[in-house]
């Protein structure tokens, strides 16, 4: 276990948390910006103490080495979650185009129909 | 064999194929029609075999299974690719009826194909972290295809669904990570023997609880839906045909996978917890229904009203609730995508899709009539029609379980349901108004129709086939349980090295 | 067994089969569509009667196709006395009614076909509930009478009132129907058996004790009583007048609305000796009996008066199996066989009047008989018939039904006693409205509106109710003829005919009778001395308006549970799922309570510094962005953190990490800047332009720190005790000799687990072609903007509109 990794998690989640519950085009956005990155760290986490053991390329086989299979997943998450973030980008500028407005309450003011 | 890659192959390759092809045009539509025709009888294929007792297993990079990524097509996942197929190809149909090729969105049909990749790897995939990766596919193409043909009032409603799907999704990695630290690896076969070695541990019950959180946003459980009600209205009428009958299903199909197969069958506080939900989502969801005034939106409503029926079955978890779960998948899905379909029918006739301006349907459209009414009664439940058996079956099990207060739930759910259908009967169809436009002019309705009528026809033999399918979805059940069997299954899979390789 | 299948599809099948051909038909066919129909009913009844010949009543016979194993459902279908009986009554009066009807529709109605169809449909329904031998059959047929009655009653959809009263009737029997399901389950379950045949001759007395057994029989009752018009169901039945009458004299007085009484009756045996029978049958059924009595005396709308009579009459029915002895009743065929003959000969009459007078208000009728002799006669026999004069099935049916009344005056104190004023209440009113529907229409003076409008009907159309009268005076003045044909029909445990006989002596129930019959005419003379002036339904009396009422007033609720839900506060969505996750996840920690603390095992010296400096600095710059106020500034914040955030991957020995992290932030920077850039200056000053609520800034804050801890609290849980043996290890064993890799990262990501990069190439391909779709912009008209949702632009929803 690594206490700081779980208390850094621990931040990130609750920043990323109240910041994707704000109205601001700009605190959501960077709220799901570290929301990605919050679980990513969770599964860095997951790959153990880092001390006293090097990257996973295997030179010499006898020296203990960090799982290999957390960071794998994370690469793959990252790339994922800035697909994602991109969109999300575009999604803003776009609701922004079309609504005039950067803030989401403004966005949904008028009351909705149904 | 590797024919569990073909589901998401050829949505894959007709994607890109499509996607370079440019402009619609004939041809194109042509050739999507072909793909999903193929995939359709691919899928048919995998069933067919699978019904027999075989399990395909098939390691990509043929590395073994707990190494590489398995791919597992038992019969559950057959009948749920058999059926994403015959929607995506009713939906592909319909919307060429309805839409002439000039008017086409040249990237509809290509990402219709990737979400349908996307949803197809779902039910193939036999690892978690790949689980992710599906869902993030699937995903990704359903907000592109949200927003795709959105207008300035569309796109507002895109963005909740997508960012409750990204706190959705930050959670999800999150549990693959909890995870893969709990049980040492990803693969759902060797999670399930693992797992079963843990039933008594405290952080198996939490982890259970985050992937109900996970999997019932993506299911629609209440409180998890608030994404889908407002935003299926705002999508084209072919998407949101099998946007409602297959995304979520996928969260209740991604549920049954991991509580039946991956998780040990002790988690009773998870299926109550389930069950629970499931009753509350049921009622509340129709009563959202009955609020709505309009035929898309009454829909999406009971779109989760249907998957509370689904989710009570998991939650009873016995044998035959998990049969009537499956069967009520295979008769939702058909229902539900045809409704949305016949909805856009309506909506193309009357021009909108707002009941206290319709009309006029029964008198001149009696086909659309009979189609809707078919699939309403069936929705509804009323005997013999599909939807009836799987309400029996839950209602036989609940009784069985001494669940009376879910049992009375799912009763008032489904008079609830009917009352929201007659509404939309009476508004749109009995409903005579000389104010009310008629379109019958224009023809594109009659080839609308006539995709809704063989979904209808098939939701027929569902019902009064009943006997069939019911043995089948036993059968998935049961081998939806098995969980020995079908670690054994997938563990027998050695890939290239052979047995010389182990972790 | 052959020949009774062959038989009894003739019976069942080609109705079921025959509806549809009769629609497809009806096109081209159009009004000669009824001939075809009047075939069904024709074969039916021909079929009915050369099976109730073939098995030799009151042989039982059961026939039987498979349908869904699994689940012990088959086709199976019992003949028997009863289900013969009823069987005749619906083919026989399907008879009636088809041949009526082909008069009775106007040449210019259009959709004739589907009308016979529904009609055809139906009927096969009605058969196929009274022979089914499984319980759960029962319930399927049940609710497809439900389904065709709801189609007849909105034939004339067009009408407001046809499409409340169809949807009324659909709901209220539909719904007491999915009642009835659970119970005839529950009844399965406690039996083990769900086929009727099994439960009427098996031995039941193990289960019948049990709780469930006293609901099941609720529930059925329910059921019952919800098809037949029991009070407080009894509403829908004279809002289903708004059919075509054919259609209320076959499915709303003789066939669909005697099922509750038919379900009565199948499971009599079943259900007799529970303490509850009697007194809950009773007071239902008799409370009905009158109060539908009273209904019809205070009605003016023909077809009201004839619908409120039938409530009361089956009340009658289903009280008399109430106080019946548990060894059996002795006349049920008699009652229900009167009232088939009255009520619909009545029917029938009600509307040729209308038909021909074009009125159905009594009170602006009168003076028809010199223009209807036939039809005037037949009213007068099936009056008395109703109002029970002596030399009608009416008076046999009231003398007995006083001398089970009687009887149980002696067995069961008090509800004797109320059946019996109900009884005699009942039949005074009776006496008085069959006077006034008779006198009311064809004596006194005609009003000049009837003069006017007046048109002669068919002869033909008047054939059946001269039948069904000629019926009522036959056995009314030969009752004998009945007792072969009832004795032959009689079910064991049900059924204990008895020899009737038109003169029974002096008897106490003829003293009654005259007293009644001289009371109703009295209560007549009355009415219409005061010339009817205190005759209107009141208003607390009027459940039909309070159930719409009340549909109403759901209808309002599930908007304002809708609302307290938040369904269209999408800013609200967010929140309430983290709470949920939260309440769920963090609820579950904290009841673990102080095994919480333990399992987290703190090992403060595993903390390294160098980590937890870069740690601190990351949150430090997270929160940052928190506190910061101009977006450039926290964008800076942001990316210090995320180049911080490769630091430590260093630190966690992850060089691939930091490589792709370094890259990805510094595009997603790019891209942000960009986007930032192209915002206004408001877009900093938003958030600050509109204060949230402190109420909910708290509530977001308290919701962001739960999420936090749980997070925190999970990782450290999950990560205190690990898998001994995670996969990881067999990647760095196996990745040089089989990747040929040395690098275990780059061999999983492309080659061990090269599927996973596959699909994240997907998604990026898709986020691409999704930002594409955005950058496409439609918009829309501020009109469109009101109508809410519509078709997106290329649907071609709005199309005419947007062009």
């Amino acid at each position: 276990m690594q206490l700081e990794t779980a208390l850094l998690i621990g931040v990130m989640f609750t920043v990323a948390t109240y910041l994707v519950l704000q109205r601001s085009f700009v605190k959501i956005l960077f709220g799901f910006l570290i929301l990605t990155n919050a679980a990513n760290f969770v599964v860095l986490a997951m790959s153990g103490r880092p001390d006293g053991k090097v990257a996973p390329v295997v030179l010499d086989p006898q020296s203990p080495m960090v799982d290999p299979l957390p960071q794998a997943l994370i690469l793959t998450a990252i790339v994922i979650g800035f697909g994602v973030a991109a969109y999300l980008v575009f999604l803003l500028y776009r609701l922004f185009l079309d609504q005039k407005t950067t803030n989401a309450a403004e966005l949904y003011d008028e009351k909705e129909s149904g | 064999m590797n024919w569990p890659l073909a589901p998401i192959l050829l949505p894959l390759l007709t994607a890109l194929v499509t996607l370079f092809w440019g402009r619609s045009s004939l041809p194109r539509r042509w050739f999507v029609a072909v793909s999903a025709t193929m995939q359709l009888v691919v899928a048919l294929h995998l069933t067919a075999d699978t019904v027999l007792g075989r399990t395909f297993v098939l390691g990509l990079g043929a590395w073994p299974a707990q190494f590489g990524i398995v791919l597992v097509v038992d019969l559950l996942s057959a009948i749920m690719l058999s059926l994403s197929a015959l929607i995506t190809l009713a939906s592909v149909l319909y919307g060429y009826a309805e839409t002439s090729v000039r008017l086409e969105h040249p990237l509809r049909a290509t990402l219709t194909q990737f979400l349908v990749m996307g949803i197809n790897l779902t039910f193939c995939t036999g690892d978690l972290f790949n689980l992710f990766v599906a869902f993030e596919i699937m995903l990704i193409a359903s907000y592109a295809l949200l927003t795709l043909e959105a207008d300035d009032w569309d796109i507002k409603h895109a963005f909740p669904y997508v960012a409750i799907n990204l706190f959705g999704s930050a959670l999800f990695i999150s549990a693959c990570g909890l995870a893969y630290k709990l049980f040492g690896t990803l693969n759902f076969a060797e999670i399930s023997l693992r797992a079963a070695l843990l039933t008594g541990d405290f952080r198996l019950h939490l982890l259970a609880l985050v992937l109900i959180v996970v999997f019932g946003i993506k299911a629609g459980l209440f409180p998890l839906y608030y994404w889908l009600p407002n935003s299926y209205p705002t999508l084209p009428i072919p998407t949101s045909a099998l946007f409602a009958g297959m995304l979520t299903k996928v969260g209740v199909y991604v549920l049954l996978r991991m509580f039946a197969t991956v998780l040990p069958h002790e988690l009773t506080f998870a299926h109550t917890l389930l069950a629970w939900l499931a009753g509350a989502t049921m009622v509340l969801a129709v009563m959202g229904a009955i609020s709505r005034n309009f035929i898309r939106g009454i829909l999406s409503f009971h779109i989760l009203s249907q998957i509370g029926f689904m989710v009570l079955a998991i939650g009873f978890f016995t044998p035959l609730s998990l049969a009537a779960c499956v069967f009520y998948i295979v008769h939702h899905i058909v229902v539900k995508s045809s409704l949305f379909l016949i909805g856009g029918v309506a909506l193309r006739l009357n021009g909108t899709d707002d009941l206290d301006r319709m009309g006029n349907l029964w008198k001149h459209t009696p086909w659309l009539g009979l189609l809707f009414l078919f699939q309403a009664l069936s929705l509804a439940g009323i005997p013999p029609l599909s939807g009836f058996w799987g309400k029996y079956l839950i209602v036989v099990v609940g009784l069985q379980e001494r669940e009376y207060w879910l049992v009375g739930a799912s009763i008032l759910a489904s008079i609830l349901t009917l009352f929201s259908m007659l509404k939309i009967w009476n508004g749109a169809f009995w409903t005579v108004s000389n104010s009310v436009p008629l379109r019958t002019g224009d023809r594109r309705w009659v080839g609308m129709t006539t995709v809704v009528a063989g979904l209808t026809v098939v939701s027929l033999v569902i019902g009064f086939g009943a006997e069939g399918v019911l043995r089948i979805a036993m059968q998935a059940a049961e081998r939806l349980c098995d969980q020995q069997g079908y670690a054994r299954e997938v563990l027998a899979y050695l890939g290239k090295a052979g047995g010389n390789l182990s972790p | 067994m052959e020949l009774h299948g062959i038989n009894f599809l003739l019976v069942l099948g080609l109705p079921l089969i025959g509806s549809p051909l009769v629609a497809l038909a009806g096109r081209r066919l159009g009004r000669r569509s009824g001939w075809l129909a009047l075939a069904f009913p024709l074969i039916s009844t021909a079929a009915l009667l050369a099976l109730a010949g073939g098995i030799g009543l009151p042989t039982r016979v059961v026939i039987e196709w498979p349908w869904v194993p699994s689940l012990g459902l088959g086709l199976s279908f019992l003949i028997d006395g009863l289900s013969i009986f009823f069987g005749l009554v619906v083919s026989v009066m399907g008879s009636l009614i088809v041949f009526y009807a082909i008069f009775y529709l106007d040449k210019d109605e259009e959709h004739q076909g589907r009308f016979y169809s529904y009609l055809v449909l139906f009927m096969g329904a009605m058969l196929g509930t009274v022979f089914s031998n499984h319980l759960v059959l029962i319930f399927i047929f049940w609710e497809l009478t439900g389904i065709a009655s709801f189609l007849l009653i909105g034939f004339w959809h067009g009408e407001a009132d046809s499409r409340v009263g169809a949807r009324q009737a659909l709901l209220v029997t539909g719904s007491t129907g999915l009642a009835m399901f659970v119970g005839l389950v529950i009844l399965h379950q406690i039996f083990g058996s769900a086929s009727v045949s099994e439960l009427l001759s098996g031995d039941l007395s193990s289960g019948k004790h049990s709780v469930l057994f006293t609901v099941a029989m609720l529930l059925v009752l329910v059921g019952a009583f919800g098809k037949s018009a029991q009070f407080p169901l009894h509403f829908w039945l004279p809002n289903a007048m708004a059919a075509p009458t054919p259609v209320s004299a076959y499915l709303h007085s003789a066939t669909m609305v005697k099922l509750g009484v038919f379900l009565v009756a199948r499971l009599y045996p079943v259900f007799v000796d529970h303490s509850w029978w009697a007194p809950l049958l009773g007071l239902i059924a008799f409370t009905t009996m009158a109060l539908g009595a009273v209904l019809a005396l205070l009605s003016h709308d023909l077809k009201a008066i004839l619908a409120f009579s039938t409530v009361s009459q089956l009340g009658y029915l289903i009280g008399y199996y109430g106080l019946g002895p548990p060894d059996g009743v002795e006349h049920d065929y008699l009652h229900i066989l009167n009232h088939v003959f009255y009520k619909g000969c009545l029917f029938m009459v009600v509307g040729i009047v209308a038909h021909a007078a074009g009125i159905r208000d009594i009170r602006q009728l009168g003076g028809l008989f010199p223009r209807l002799p036939l039809l005037g006669v037949t009213t007068l026999v099936a009056a008395a018939t109703m109002a029970g004069i002596p030399g009608t099935t009416g008076f046999l049916s009231k003398e007995m039904m006083l001398k089970e009344i009687f009887e149980a005056m002696r067995a069961r104190d008090e509800l004797g006693l109320y059946a019996t004023a109900c009884v005699v209440l009942t039949s005074v009113v009776k006496v008085a409205f069959s006077v006034r529907l008779f006198a009311n229409i064809f004596l006194g003076k005609k009003p000049e509106q009837v003069k006017q409008d007046f048109h002669a009907p068919s002869p033909w159309m008047q054939l059946p109710p001269v039948l069904l009268a000629a019926c009522a005076l036959l056995f009314g003045l030969f009752p004998g003829l009945l007792d072969a044909p009832f004795g032959a029909l009689a079910v064991e445990g049900l059924n204990r005919p008895q020899h009737l006989a038109l003169w029974h002596g002096f008897t106490k129930e003829l003293l009654v009778s005259s007293l009644v019959l001289a009371l109703g005419f009295g209560l007549y003379w009355l009415g219409e001395k005061t010339n009817w002036r205190w005759h209107h339904i009141p208003r607390w009396l009027r459940f039909d308006v309070a159930f719409e009422a009340g549909i109403e007033v759901f209808s309002k609720f599930t908007k304002v549970v809708t609302r307290v839900l938040r369904s269209d506060q999408p800013l609200d969505y967010l929140p309430i799922i983290v709470t949920f996750f939260v309440l769920l996840v963090g609820g579950r920690l904290l009841w673990q309570g102080s095994g919480l603390w333990g399992s987290l095992a703190l090992d403060w010296g595993t903390v390294q510094p160098l980590r937890t400096l870069a740690a601190g600095l990351i949150a430090l710059a997270v929160v940052g962005v928190l506190f910061l106020r101009r977006w450039t500034a926290q964008l800076i914040s942001l990316s210090v953190a995320g180049f911080l955030t490769c630091f430590y991957f260093v630190l966690y020995r992850a060089p691939d990490l930091a490589l792709t992290q370094i890259l990805v932030e510094t595009v997603t920077l790019i891209m942000v800047l960009l986007l930032l850039a192209r915002f206004p200056r408001s877009a900093q000053v938003g958030e600050e332009r509109r204060k949230p609520v402190r109420f909910r800034r708290v509530f977001h804050m308290l919701l962001a720190l739960s999420v936090g801890g749980v997070a925190t609290v999970l990782t450290l849980m999950v990560t205190a005790n690990p898998h001994p043996s995670p996969i990881g290890r067999g990647f760095l064993e196996h990745t040089v000799e089989l990747a040929k890799g040395s690098n275990a990262v780059n061999t999983i990501l492309v080659d061990f687990r090269g599927f996973d990069t596959l699909g994240e190439i997907t998604v990026l391909v898709i986020a691409t072609l999704g930002c594409l779709g955005l950058l496409m912009r439609y918009k829309r008209t501020p009109e469109e903007y009101q109508q809410g949702p519509h078709g997106p632009p290329g649907s071609g929803a709005g199309e005419e509109v947007r062009e």
